[in-house]
């Protein structure tokens, strides 16, 4: 089991240098930030000065090596838009994503499972059909195109719900956020269901399938036969044993949400971190990018170490290919 | 009880309801205005950054020294009166009574320090430092008097004093711009009263009641940046705010047919022109029809760069590609602004004389391009170049377009690695110099000049009128000499191919207005309702 964890701290440490050196090649590939940040009227001098300040002029080499070095330090670099460090900035944004992103996730389970456990007990009724098609248009309309036009029906056309920002917003623990007030959750709730859309869909899928193949396990029919009530059938028999693969692909789906609302994030101007990436990737400002990028592979990273741990812990397969 | 006095009973009720209703409204309405804007400011330091989107912020809580207008024409704000005392000393007068919004009164000691602290804001991408290059020092004479001594004779002196925003004396030397944008130290004298910013979300500030100029009609301001063109509108139409900046050609169509919303336009400052490589013979995307290199470019030679702008329709190309949204231009600034000259007017749509000149050139059959534009920084640039090239097609060429995002194209385009493409320029100090200097002048990196000249034309005489403009301290003779350098550089070498003027729109919630502005700025306290 040491060994085993020892192995993929190890490995977890060459994937995030092999992931910093591609970010960084990558990022600087776009372009040279000195043409977009400095103003189009610097003159030669002033343009040299900057550069040499951030550091431009140095070998890419050079660049990484310092970037690293500081990186060991804990320090990402500074914004060069805003010359603040870039994590602060983009640690001033988490909350405000993290917001939206677990409101997807509760619409998903709170709209998603039960929609789905109708449709894989019912398959043939009417309105399991209208469910099977909201979730085949939810996989394929592009959410960019799906936000825009929910924000011209909710809010322009019906005028029920704001269209963008993030609204009133209350401190908890000295953050703010807006699921405490009433005004910041009509400003939730269509960013949170453009979030949750894909996801929903997908749910709806993987419950119905799910559900129709345990229903016709044995131990539902024996459970039926005994006479328990249908309604301790389904929510004890049937739902139990369909969860377990949902639970694998929400936890999955989660760090894409946090990691990729850039696009919901653009369209509803919610002040998360995916519209901070957009804005610095306009700019090119390098050092943002970079953090963001980093802070992303090392959560994904860090969520599959412990998916692999539990899996070691819960399934003793796992545990015996290791003693091998 | 009859019935009538329950009714009549009840009335009064209401009515006693209503009138204290009313009156409480009346004791805690607090008007706010809601902004959508397209950016967001870089910092609160007023003198931390010269883009756009930060001087956006600054110039609602701050003042610069001297002022512009609607149109961009210097007028007195914090000095009532500038003037030149001898070449190396100039005076200013200032204004009496103005407080900052702590309280503190302003004088010649808040001018003195803000001058001297703009060289020490470190770390700036864009930084004010070129506005105060010429000051060698700055003395208080008495309260309201301040004297400006210049290391060399600068005549351009008030346009820099247009960018010099006034912080009180007080201000710590050490605040950080962490300290700023926390709302530490932001303190002006501006119209309104800075109240909080989260970066992303909002800006919010409240009115300045003590403002000596125009006051704002609304206790509270908030400006919220909406980058999505699409979202902002949806957000003004929804609502949300009150007027945004920034309205899109396709948007404005649209939007002038809603009864709901009034649409307002101003010729902007920015200039949109194709640039060409007319220097060196072997250029990367100017090739024979049959795809072999040519002996010598044929941009090189200013008869093809006239062929090429009389083969532009900027009429169609305006009304057509931009809805409007733009005026057709044949020089650095549009009419108004000091440095345009009466003579030269937009070159006209003249296929037959393109296609002369072509062959006078010795290109009877024309020769292949690529025109390459930014798709991602001017209105519709992507549709514009894709249409300079179906108008450079009929006169002969064979053209292709290729459009991509700023940050990668100007990366490009200042390595010299294209041969024609698409740029805009902004005249933001409302007059020629600076973008004849930063454009058509030739490339050097000594003298500063030609900074944007990704074309690397050159003309010695050209140089010289525009230096000599520079150093002249008559503003009639300073004139003629620019409007000379004009002509050399539109009508007899065709350097650039002026475009057009992008016009800036705005839109309001009916029963709104603004007093547009060439600079693009939304001021919130021009923004009134309708009487």
């Amino acid at each position: 089991m040491v060994v085993f964890i020892v192995r993929r701290l190890f490995q977890s440490v060459v994937l995030i240098l092999a992931m910093s050196l591609l970010v960084f090649l990558g990022v600087y590939a776009i372009g040279n930030p000195a043409d977009v940040l400095i103003s189009p009227d610097a003159t030669e001098a002033e343009r040299a000065d900057i550069v040499r300040h951030f550091g431009l002029d140095k070998p890419l080499y050079a660049q990484y090596g310092l970037f690293l070095a500081n990186a060991a330090k804990g320090d990402l670099g500074r914004s060069f838009k805003y010359n603040e460090p870039a994590l602060g900035l983009i640690a001033e944004r988490v909350p405000a994503t993290l917001e939206i992103a677990f409101a997807a996730l509760f619409l998903t389970i709170l709209v998603g499972i039960p929609l789905g456990l109708l449709c894989g007990l019912k398959p043939e009724a009417p309105w399991s059909k209208m469910i099977m098609g909201f979730s085949a248009f939810g996989f394929s309309v592009p959410s960019f195109w799906l936000g825009l036009m929910m924000v011209m029906v909710f809010s322009v056309f019906l005028g029920w719900l704001p269209a963008s920002g993030r609204g009133q917003t209350r401190d908890l623990f000295g953050i703010p956020f807006s699921f405490l007030t009433l005004d910041g959750l009509r400003h939730m709730l269509l960013p949170a269901f453009n979030l949750a859309c894909f996801k929903l869909s997908l749910v709806i899928r993987l419950t119905r399938a799910g559900t129709q193949e345990v229903v016709r396990s044995d131990y539902v029919k024996y459970a039926k036969a005994k006479g328990l009530r249908p309604a301790r059938v389904i929510f004890v028999h049937v739902l139990k044993n369909t969860l377990l693969p949902i639970v694998t692909v929400l936890g999955l789906e989660f760090g894409r949400t946090i990691a990729f609302a850039t696009v919901t994030e653009t369209v509803f101007a919610w002040p998360g971190m995916g519209k901070l990436l957009i804005d610095s990737i306009g700019v090119l400002d390098r050092p943002v990018i970079v953090a963001y990028l980093m802070m992303i592979v090392v959560m994904f990273i860090a969520i599959n170490l412990i998916v692999d741990l539990v899996y070691t812990a819960l399934d003793p397969r796992v545990r015996l290919e290791e003693r091998q | 009880m009859t019935k009538g006095t329950v009714t009549r009973r009840r009335v009064t009720l209401a009515l006693a309801l209503a009138a204290i209703f009313a009156t409480l409204c009346g004791a805690y309405a607090q008007t706010t205005l809601k902004v959508g804007v397209s950016t967001e400011p870089a910092s609160m330091d007023p003198q931390y950054s010269t883009t756009g989107a930060t001087q956006l912020a600054s110039q609602q809580i701050f003042e610069t020294i001297v002022g512009r207008d609607k149109n961009l024409r210097m007028i007195p704000s914090l000095a009532l009166s500038w003037k030149e005392v001898d070449p190396l000393t100039w005076e200013l007068k200032l204004r009496p009574g103005v407080k900052f919004h702590d309280g503190k009164a302003f004088g010649a000691d808040d001018i003195v320090f803000s001058v001297k602290r703009i060289p020490r804001v470190p770390d700036s991408p864009s930084s004010y430092k070129r506005n105060v290059a010429a000051i060698k020092d700055a003395v208080a004479v008495d309260n309201l008097t301040v004297r400006l001594l210049l290391k060399t004779p600068s005549p351009q002196l008030p346009i820099d004093l247009t960018f010099i925003y006034v912080l009180p004396s007080t201000t710590p030397a050490d605040a950080t711009q962490d300290d700023f944008n926390k709302g530490k130290y932001v303190v002006g004298t501006g119209p309104f009263k800075f109240v909080e910013w989260v970066r992303g979300d909002r800006l919010v500030l409240d009115k300045n009641p003590a403002y000596w100029g125009v006051k704002s009609s609304y206790d509270r301001v908030i400006f919220r940046p909406i980058t999505n063109d699409p979202s902002r509108v949806a957000a003004l139409l929804a609502g949300d705010v009150d007027i945004i900046d920034q309205v899109s050609p396709v948007d404005q169509d649209r939007l002038r047919k809603d009864s709901r919303v009034t649409v307002l336009s101003k010729p902007a400052a920015t200039m949109m022109y194709i640039h060409m490589d007319s220097d060196r013979d072997k250029t990367p995307f100017v090739a024979g029809k049959d795809g072999k290199p040519l002996a010598k470019s044929p941009l090189k030679n200013p008869k093809v760069r006239e062929a090429l702008s009389l083969a532009i329709n900027r009429q169609a190309l305006v009304e057509r590609v931009l809805s409007g949204a733009a005026e057709p231009a044949g020089q650095f600034v549009p009419e108004g602004m000091v440095g345009y000259a009466p003579d030269l007017l937009p070159e006209p749509y003249d296929v037959e004389k393109a296609k002369r000149l072509l062959a006078e050139a010795g290109y009877p059959n024309g020769f292949s391009l690529t025109l390459h534009a930014p798709n991602d920084r001017y209105l519709n640039d992507e549709q514009v170049a894709q249409t300079i090239g179906q108008f450079f097609a009929r006169i002969g060429l064979d053209v292709k377009v290729q459009a991509l995002p700023y940050s990668v194209f100007s990366t490009a385009a200042t390595k010299l690695e294209y041969s024609i493409f698409l740029m805009g320029f902004g005249n933001t100090t409302g007059d020629s110099p600076r973008g004849m200097t930063a454009v058509p002048a030739t490339y050097n990196t000594t003298t500063g000049l030609g900074a944007n000249n990704r074309g690397r034309y050159s003309n010695p005489e050209f140089d010289k009128l525009i230096v000599a403009a520079a150093a002249a301290s008559d503003d009639d003779k300073r004139e003629a000499l620019l409007q000379e350098a004009a002509r050399i550089a539109f009508a007899k070498d065709h350097a650039i191919i002026p475009l057009y003027y992008q016009t800036t729109t705005w839109a309001l919630k009916k029963g709104l207005t603004y007093e547009a502005r060439m600079d693009e700025y939304t001021l919130a306290n021009y923004v009134r309702p309708v009487k």
